[in-house]
């Protein structure tokens, strides 16, 4: 019994130091993993471990109406290193410098800083040509990998820039419309939780969440009418030496901008090329001047104080209102009212302006758009100033009825002039196609809007201000403008702005454009010789583009089918 | 008792065994899908770059300047071109002159 128990105690002795030896090997090995090793396990470590990666989305397309690119984005490789990883391979720095095209010394010194602070991430080149990325995965340098990011191109370059705006070089939308409609371009980034061997490979994907692309979006841009505005644009500028020069065009049955451009304008594909894009027609306001005018005709039609054919006495010329004088270019004597829109009389239309109570005016004013941002959705637009108020001054009054003491942007005169061209319903204007629409709503009977057009066609004949805006086989109705800059608060005698809007077939209109230049300095600075030609030439050929009939045809040889009828019967 | 102690032991082995194959298995599939996952990719970035190529050479202006550059072709004026009534169009002209 006790030689059983001797027998019992030894084996647990030799049991406990078995146990003890073990343990006592497994602390000496864990002591010599941690102390002596450490260095080389922790880089065998990060050499294979679990890391998260990022999936960028890629960004969606902007189209043009018909869908040809605007903007997009395409997968470019970005190198980036590990810099506890890479900072111990010194020896290869020279390799990656020359592959990458960078100083080894820019290289060695944000490495160094960057392993201090036990960083894992560090850009060394963003965006490498295919070349350049194909030499350093060649390079297979420690630590240094490549990962996918997407650079944005612009294959219209200057034409489309101060509309779309551009992206940041994450991608992420920075001005215009990139910016503005960032949340449905980019798209949603997906995360792969993965483990990676020595080589990069993954070997197994831990975890998941999908990455979804941004969605395309599309405007109502026409890239062919906008590349051929731009053109024509660029051609005035450089013909009249003027500061810039703005157009709009728009679809008049659906309200749809076709086109809007400003020059000059920069390319978005060169960053050093790039500035904040000014989209002269949405974020500059102006005082509309004679633009204004047939507006006023409408007004005093729509409350009978004047018909087409009424005579007014424009003699001699000149008219003292308050401390102010206003003048015509010459002695007109007496107009209708029809004539005094064709010749641009300010004394007819003041006169006319007279006679209208002024709120009922801009309360009209503001009714056909005008002082009020549009529906377009356009960045960057603002609202201009329709002042409402109780007490007038005569000459004030005055100002008012031929286009000054109040500010509209160049998208309100064209919407304007688009709901005249439209029997008076004002179709609200659209950069986004594909977004709900505002409510079109007339603003004025259907008779006076075709009695204005009518009024606008005669001012677009070889007797009218705007005879360099006709456009042969077809009917154009339109109106010149020449405002005098306001230069802090003091109206310029020398800086101009030379603006025409109108719209063609005037039998039944299809498009509207506004031209408008600024500061002409060429031999003169009149609208209808500045602006008006700018529109003939965009409109002749976007009608063309678009292949709108011709209405007017009198002039030229028509075949009628009557012989052929005649052949058959 | 012995035997199903002995069929216990072999089916520990073949769970073993089957969970290393799995596994094996994952990892070549998984290699297998980024392979596909890539070449996906890069025919994705292959049409990208094709859309800017076609987007940059089929711009209207240019093939029109090329088109009156290396062609001499220009667009037809109103001298040039012969207008047709449509049938309905002159149905309706003689109606009116009636």
């Amino acid at each position: 019994m006790n030689e059983r128990r001797h027998l019992v105690f030894n084996r647990d002795l030799v049991l406990l130091a078995l146990f003890v030896l073990g343990f006592a090997l497994l602390a000496a090995r864990a002591a010599y993993l941690q102390v002596f090793s450490s260095a080389d396990l922790q880089a065998a470590g990060s050499e294979r471990h679990v890391r998260n990666e990022l999936i960028n989305p890629n960004r969606g397309v902007i189209t043009d109406r018909s869908g040809e690119t605007l903007a997009l984005s395409t997968a470019v490789d970005s190198a980036w290193a590990d810099p506890g990883i890479l900072v111990r391979h010194p020896e290869r720095l020279d390799e990656l410098a020359g592959a990458l095209d960078l100083s080894k010394n820019w290289i060695q010194t944000n490495l160094e800083r960057y392993a201090s602070q036990d960083r894992q991430f560090m850009y060394l080149q963003r965006h490498l040509t295919s070349q350049r990325s194909n030499q350093v995965t060649d390079l297979d340098i420690p630590g240094v990998s490549l990962m996918r990011e997407y650079r944005r191109f612009y294959p219209h370059g200057p034409i489309t820039a101060s509309l779309l705006g551009f992206t940041n070089i994450d991608d992420q939308g920075f001005e215009g419309i990139e910016l503005i409609r960032d949340a449905q371009l980019k798209g949603i980034p997906g995360l792969k939780r993965v483990i990676k061997d020595r080589r990069g490979r993954t070997v197994e994907s831990l975890h998941m969440t999908r990455v979804e692309d941004g969605l395309d979006l599309r405007l109502s841009i026409d890239a062919r009418i906008q590349q051929l505005v731009y053109r024509e644009l660029l051609a005035v500028l450089t013909k009249e030496r003027a500061a810039l020069a703005t157009s709009v065009v728009v679809h008049i049955p659906t309200g749809e901008i076709l086109a809007i451009a400003t020059a000059p304008s920069f390319n978005p594909n060169l960053i050093s090329d790039r500035k904040v894009p000014r989209n002269q027609a949405v974020s500059d306001v102006f005082e509309p001047g004679s633009i204004a005018k047939p507006f006023v005709v409408a007004k005093a039609l729509m409350q009978g104080i004047v018909t087409p054919n009424t005579v007014i006495d424009t003699s001699p010329g000149y008219m003292r209102i308050g401390g102010y004088t206003v003048e015509d270019i010459r002695n007109f004597g007496p107009l209708s009212v029809e004539d005094i829109l064709m010749k641009s009389s300010n004394i007819g239309v003041t006169k006319i302006g007279l006679e209208l109570d002024p709120n009922d005016l801009l309360k009209f004013y503001q009714e056909v758009g005008f002082g009020k941002r549009t529906d377009s959705g356009l960045p960057g637009e603002i609202g201009g100033i329709v002042p409402v108020r109780d007490r007038w001054y005569t000459s004030e009054r005055a100002t008012l009825s031929y286009g000054y003491g109040f500010a509209v942007t160049a998208l309100q005169i064209v919407q304007a002039y688009a709901a005249i061209a439209n029997e008076g319903t004002l179709v609200p204007i659209v950069i986004f196609p594909d977004d709900p629409r505002a409510q079109p709503r007339r603003v004025m009977p259907q008779h006076v809007a075709v009695e204005i057009t009518r009024m606008l066609e005669r001012v677009v004949t070889p007797t009218g201000t705007s005879r360099r805006a006709q456009i042969p086989l077809y009917r154009v109705a339109g109106k010149t403008a020449t405002v005098q800059k306001l230069i802090d608060g003091e109206y310029s005698s020398d800086q101009h702005l030379s603006m025409f809007v109108g719209f063609a077939p005037a039998s039944k209109p299809e498009l509207a454009a506004v031209v408008i230049v600024d500061d002409p300095k060429g031999k003169s600075h009149y609208g209808g010789v500045v602006a008006a030609p700018v529109f003939r030439k965009i409109i002749s050929s976007a009608l063309r583009i678009l292949n709108v009939p011709p209405d007017d045809l009198e002039k030229v040889a028509v075949k009628g089918a009557s012989a052929k009828e005649k052949v058959r019967s | 008792m012995q035997i199903a102690k002995n069929l216990l032991i072999c089916t520990c082995l073949l769970s073993a065994i089957a969970v290393i194959w799995v596994r094996h298995e994952n990892r070549v599939q998984i290699i297998e899908l980024h392979d596909i996952y890539e070449e996906r990719d890069s025919l994705n970035i292959e049409w990208q770059k094709l859309k800017i190529e076609l987007a940059a050479m089929s711009r209207h202006d240019q093939l029109a300047n090329w088109a009156s550059a290396s062609h001499s072709m220009f667009p037809a004026n109103e001298h040039s071109v012969i207008f047709l009534r449509s049938q309905a169009a002159s149905a309706a002209d003689r109606e009116l002159s009636r």
